[in-house]
């Protein structure tokens, strides 16, 4: 379990002014969770995220990921063993010249015997579907198999929680999909619990539950059901509605009886077609 | 004046065993005034193309002509097509270097070789026409801005070229759904109040269908189809072959259709859905009450 206690994080700029990019914010989050954690730029979504592996420390508060403290330095390596994070920018992240090798490079550092390294690399390109391209150059690969990849290298490392901040921002409609379907596979069949971080309202609607995040603090919270049926509240913090959500309230005027929690596509068809 | 596209192709890595053909057999013509929205996959030519339309690549095979300008031909001075189109990249913003916004405004028109007085003009009108207050942006750093902000100084700098074409690729990509907003609303104004062409590239059909009066879908380096976006969008089949979707909207209405419900399929936002399905349902409603 990861528990987010009272945390506070200031940034100072070089003229000593503070910032505070995640104010007073409590959240705990089960194994086996999928979690999306949606808000507006600068709302302190990648702040939080960089927590939960360790790479920013509370200014005030505690994170406590499976009982380990991150402020203990101790702790470090079994944190990030344990907390794998996935980027925005798939170019940033992957460093050697093969797939394979590129899906090493973390159980690499982890000190393993190579037998070891080379089946648990195996294990992972398998399980996100690009085994056959293990032998590739990275650059030639498009983004969601890059982002894949990334994953990949994390998988490798068997942690327990999945960190992603944005990974399909700067995918085309089948990298998102290709992403996003084995980022539900890894929750649903291996049990890893996900953080996913989103702009996009169609990710969202997968989640156990959405976290929605405004100036550093915690505003709405619940299932994407609860959540997305506040059409006024999201609007207001400049968010979007899954566009059906929106389409059943304004049918609900007329037609009473179309429920205002609709998300997709196919409860709206069941609705008008029942 | 238009911008056509004869016959166009292009090679990368001609010759060599890594040879691609990223454009084949382009023919189109971009006419003054219109709103054209650039869609397809990733690596199916989009962004190729884009770059023959100022210059900056030349074709392998075909022609390029602006406003009569063969960009191709011997003694074509490119200047006069960069004038004329200008290019805002994906994220744009990593392109900014200068140590003040107005620095990095200033030295698109600065290279154009135009007085002082003309550019600071020109300037302040592009800073405005992007909708950041220019008094209090001008001597930040555009390092210090938003994401948002950083991307319509961004494309200020191209503005202030005073360009009669402006192709911009993928402009939302990355931004929050109030930056995304914010940028689409601007690039409508500039087409609609300032009567600057526009070539979107995107791949959010939801962005681009209410937006643009003809979509060019592309394919593996060829044009799929074209069309208004109602036509294009009639295609929810292929499109989705292709692995590019329609409009929720669309789908919303098409998979209504195959349950029976017979609702027209051409309808482009939530409004006119709402409208079409109750009018259909109208008769029956009795049933519902």
């Amino acid at each position: 379990m990861i528990e987010i206690k009272n945390l506070t994080h200031k940034y100072r700029n070089n003229k000593g002014e503070e910032t505070i990019a995640v104010n007073n914010l409590s959240l705990e989050i089960k194994k086996g969770e999928f979690v999306v954690v949606l808000g507006s730029n600068g709302s302190g979504k990648s702040t939080l995220a960089k927590h939960l592996n360790a790479l920013l420390l509370p200014t005030e508060g505690q994170v406590l990921i499976d009982g380990m403290d991150t402020m203990d330095e101790d702790n470090l390596w079994n944190i990030r063993q344990k907390v794998g994070m996935v980027f925005q920018n798939p170019d940033n992240q992957l460093i050697a010249t093969t797939v394979e090798e590129d899906v090493a490079f973390g159980p690499e550092n982890l000190g393993m015997d190579p037998s070891t390294i080379r089946e648990r690399v195996d294990e992972a390109l398998k399980l996100v579907g690009i085994h056959g391209l293990k032998e590739k150059g990275p650059h030639l690969l498009s983004g969601g198999q890059k982002q894949r990849v990334a994953i990949a290298g994390i998988i490798a490392m068997r942690p327990n929680y999945l960190v992603l901040d944005e990974p399909t921002a700067m995918l085309d409609p089948s990298g998102r999909e290709e992403v996003m379907n084995t980022i539900q596979m890894l929750n649903k069949e291996e049990g890893l619990t996900i953080i996913h971080i989103t702009h996009f309202m169609e990710e969202a609607v997968l989640a156990d539950r959405v976290v929605i995040m405004d100036q550093g603090k915690i505003v709405l919270e619940g299932s994407p059901k609860d959540v997305f049926s506040q059409i006024k509240t999201l609007k207001k913090l400049r968010l979007d509605v899954p566009q059906v959500t929106e389409l059943a309230q304004l049918l609900q005027k007329e037609l009473p009886h179309i429920p205002s929690d609709i998300l997709t596509i196919e409860e709206m068809v069941m609705a008008l077609c029942p | 004046m238009s911008i056509i596209i004869k016959d166009l192709y292009h090679t990368y890595q001609s010759g060599s065993p890594n040879e691609t053909h990223a454009l084949k057999n382009i023919n189109l013509e971009i006419r003054e005034g219109d709103f054209i929205g650039l869609i397809g996959h990733t690596g199916s030519g989009k962004s190729t193309l884009v770059q023959h339309l100022n210059g900056l690549l030349k074709p392998s095979k075909g022609e390029v002509i602006v406003d009569d300008i063969n960009i191709s031909q011997k003694g074509t001075k490119l200047t006069e097509v960069r004038k004329k189109v200008g290019l805002v990249f994906q994220y744009p913003e990593h392109q900014l270097f200068e140590e003040t916004v107005l620095k990095d405004v200033s030295f698109g028109p600065q290279n154009l070789g135009l007085s002082e007085e003309e550019v600071s003009k020109r300037v302040k009108k592009a800073i405005k026409m992007v909708n950041l207050d220019f008094n209090k942006i001008k001597n930040k750093s555009p390092f210090n801005l938003s994401g948002g902000q950083k991307r319509r100084v961004a494309i200020a700098g191209v503005l202030a070229m005073e360009p009669k074409y402006l192709v911009l690729d993928e402009p939302t990509a990355g931004l929050d759904p109030q930056g995304r907003d914010e940028i689409l609303t601007q690039i409508k104004y500039l087409h609609e109040q300032l009567k600057i062409t526009i070539i979107l590239v995107s791949h959010s059909m939801d962005d681009i269908a209410p937006l643009a009066n003809r979509l060019i879908v592309m394919r593996q380096g060829q044009v799929e189809m074209e069309g208004t976006p109602r036509e294009v969008f009639q295609n929810a089949l292929r499109l989705k072959d292709i692995g590019l979707g329609v409009p929720t909207v669309t789908q919303l209405l098409y998979s209504l259709k195959a349950k029976g419900l017979d609702v027209k399929t051409d309808l482009l936002d939530i409004f006119e859905a709402k409208d079409e399905i109750l009018r259909v349902l109208g008769k029956g409603r009795k049933d519902y009450a």
